[in-house]
């Protein structure tokens, strides 16, 4: 995995690295033109100071130290060189340095220097200039130290050429040491802007260091713990409200989980109280009498609680299906009408108390969805308004068309019940009294029909009417207008069939 | 020793019943708080085996208006609800016990002879009176050495004699602590009771630890008082 902090540390020193080495080749560069212009208009200079030796005298030219040596070209240890050439091409002048020998001469346009680099005479690296230049009148005929260097001639009066040339090496030698000073002054900063930069980087990363500690350290045990915000920078302060938003959903979730584990292993316990229970006194009865009393009532009640665990198995897990998705939807055109009938029949010769009963419904009413799924709805609606209903109360199931969709209804008496208990009807294991003696209703029914209803598309609503009257409302999508829609009332009291 | 069941479950509280009477007690059933309140404050249970979640009226506000009427009846809590804090607020608020769903049998029957033990001041799960000896634990008896077979309901009668040892039980009292609501209590069936359990631990020629006060009751003791 690539760490930020090394990757930082990189792009910044590379970032670094180049802008040295651009400001150091351009520091250099600049200095060795300037260096060398320098050189170049001191070379010139000199030259010049070379030119005015030569002197025009009538028809003559004069070089003042004709014969003379003159310091600069005559010692030798890094002797200077020049040399003037008539207009023709004939040497007027040479320094002693050169000895017999000539400098190069090389092309340059009139008044305008002209340099080049050149190997010397003697081998060091040298530098040399040439100017075009018309020799001055003399000025002072009387000169005794001038004399005669050349016999009249009519070309003498030409331009004469001098080339000039020194060593450079004391030129090199300094744009070596600039060079390496650069060089050096870089490497400096190189090495100390990495280290601030790894401070830097260090110290700017610390909040996100510290905060993935911080989450690293977070168990399902502390999801309660949130992170401070105060000295965050903007940037960090932002992932941690993430963070903090992350965490309370993540224990609100946590707490729904393990409220739902809890409830689920509590709606066990009895049922699993009363097989163990049974096993030991039937064993303890066996041991006694060889042969339990009365052993079918232990097959029956066993069974019973066996029944009741596996029903609770049933809903859990098709509660958790249906929730994660992997319930598969199947539709097909049926007749809800049908399907209300038929399963009111059941539910309703099922209660044991006496209650009155209404059931309203079309004749036909076609509806495409899961039949399997739309059923476990409606024989959980209807199995817990005959639960529920008290003694003497009444139940009422209605199916009608509202425009283009089908609306079911469920009404049943309910005592005990007030318009608070409805934030928490479709929660698991809800139940308005705790007790667990409601038969085989485990609290689970409503949650069921919420998730299947969710997965068909179906709304579900939950009311408290008048007079203590619990209303469930489901209204299903997707109805076929064109059948008939006749519908058929049946007033039914005291478990009265079709 | 008798023993009142308010659990709300059926098949349970069935279940419970028949192996508390297996072993001699007396058992009375109650199927929601509001039912066993009221049999709790109208008979005299030695121990109350009291479930939390109850239909009616639950059963801390049962155990709270138990205590508030100063009833002697020792109280073990059976719940599913296993949180410390359930455990905590119900010892709190004056059970004597709790346990927690599902449950070994056998650590019930051991928990409310604890109680009923607690219940009559006796620390000692081993009973003696003159030559008998009663191991509340083993649920055996003997008298000179010699192995008693006793029936749950003698054995019951026996103990609860051997628990108030040299003291006057009166008749009503054995028929409030010996027999449940399953048994009619008939005019001699106390008397028949001892006459039985008497023949069985004086027979042989050996001296009578049961001793009856003509109108009284009877009393279980080594000597004539």
């Amino acid at each position: 995995m690539i760490s930020m902090r090394s990757q930082l540390l990189v792009r910044l020193s590379g970032g670094l690295a180049c802008a040295l080495l651009v400001g150091g080749m351009a520091a250099h560069l600049i200095s060795r033109r300037v260096l060398l212009a320098q050189f170049d208009s001191a070379q010139t200079k000199a030259a010049r100071a070379l030119t005015a030796l030569v002197e025009e005298d009538g028809e003559k030219l004069e070089f003042e130290y004709a014969g003379e040596p003159i310091p600069a070209f005559g010692s030798e240890e890094a002797p200077e060189y020049f040399q003037f050439w008539y207009a023709d091409g004939r040497v007027l002048e040479r320094s002693v340095s050169l000895g017999s020998g000539d400098l190069p001469k090389k092309g340059g346009s009139e008044g305008e220097p002209h340099f080049w680099d050149l190997s010397l005479p003697d081998g060091r690296a040298g530098r040399a200039t040439r100017l075009e230049f018309a020799p001055r009148p003399d000025d002072d005929d009387n000169s005794l130290a001038s004399s005669v260097i050349a016999k009249a001639d009519p070309s003498a009066t030409g331009m004469l050429t001098l080339v000039y040339a020194r060593s450079r090496e004391e030129l090199d030698r300094t744009l070596l040491y600039l060079l390496l000073t650069l060089v050096g002054a870089a490497a400096a900063i190189l090495i100390l802007g990495r280290l601030v930069i790894r401070g830097v980087v260090a110290r700017s990363t610390e909040p996100l260091a510290r905060l993935a500690h911080g989450v690293e350290r977070i168990g399902p045990t502390d999801l309660g713990r949130r992170f401070e915000m105060d000295e965050s920078p903007e940037e960090i302060a932002a992932l941690t409200r993430c963070l903090n938003n992350l965490l309370t959903r993540l224990e609100a979730a946590f707490i729904r989980e393990r409220l739902f584990a809890t409830a689920a292993a509590h709606e066990l316990r009895t049922p699993l109280s009363e097989l163990r229970t049974m096993l030991e006194v039937g064993l303890k009865e066996f041991e006694q009498n060889d042969l339990p009393s009365s052993p079918v009532s232990y097959f029956r009640d066993g069974l019973a609680s066996t029944c009741q665990m596996e029903n609770l198995a049933e809903t859990l897990l098709a509660l958790v299906r249906s929730e994660s998705g992997i319930l598969p939807v199947l539709r097909t055109r049926f007749d809800l009408a049908r399907l209300v009938r038929e399963l009111w029949d059941v539910h309703s010769t099922k209660a044991a108390r006496e209650l009155r009963t209404r059931l309203q419904t079309p004749d036909c009413a076609q509806v495409d969805s899961d039949r399997t799924l739309l059923s476990a709805i409606l024989s959980n609606l209807f199995s817990n308004a005959v639960a529920y209903t008290p003694e003497g109360g009444e139940v009422s199931i209605c199916l009608a068309r509202v425009g283009e969709r089908l609306r079911l209804t469920v009404t049943n008496s309910v005592a005990g019940l007030f318009g608070v208990d409805l934030d928490h009807i479709f929660e698991p294991f809800w139940r308005k009294d705790p007790a667990r003696t409601v038969g085989m209703h485990c609290g689970l029914g409503l949650s069921l029909v919420k998730a299947y209803a969710t997965l068909l598309g179906i709304e579900v609503r939950v009311d408290l009417c008048a007079n203590n009257r619990f209303e469930v409302e489901l209204v299903i999508p997707d109805v076929e207008r064109d059948r008939a829609d006749t519908g058929r009332e049946l007033t039914r009291g005291n478990h009265i069939g079709d | 020793m008798k023993i009142l069941v308010v659990e709300d479950s059926d098949r349970l509280a069935k279940y419970l019943a028949k192996g508390l009477r297996q072993v001699g007690y007396a058992v009375d059933r109650s199927a929601d708080g509001e039912d066993g309140l009221w049999r709790a404050q109208s008979f005299e249970y030695d121990v109350i085996v009291l479930d939390l979640m109850l239909p009616k009226l639950d059963g801390m506000s049962v155990l709270r208006r138990l205590r508030e009427s100063e009833s002697r009846a020792h109280v073990l809590i059976l719940t599913a609800k296993d949180d410390v804090k359930d455990r905590v607020q119900g010892l709190t608020q004056g059970a004597d016990d709790y346990l927690v769903k599902p449950f070994d049998l056998g650590e019930l029957l051991a928990r409310v002879q604890a109680l009923v033990r607690r219940r009559y001041s006796v620390k000692s799960p081993l009973l003696r009176i003159g030559d008998l000896t009663l191991d509340m634990q083993k649920r055996e008896v003997r008298r000179g050495g010699v192995s008693i077979d006793l029936r749950p309901r003698e054995y019951a009668l026996l103990e609860y004699f051997a628990l108030r040892p040299g003291e006057l039980v009166k008749r009503s009292e054995i028929e409030a602590h010996i027999y449940d609501e399953t048994v009619e209590p008939k005019s001699n069936v106390v008397e028949a009771a001892v006459y039985s359990l008497r023949k069985k631990i004086d027979g042989s020629g050996l001296p009578p630890l049961i001793h009856t006060r003509r109108g009284m009751g009877y009393v279980l003791c080594a000597a004539e008082p």
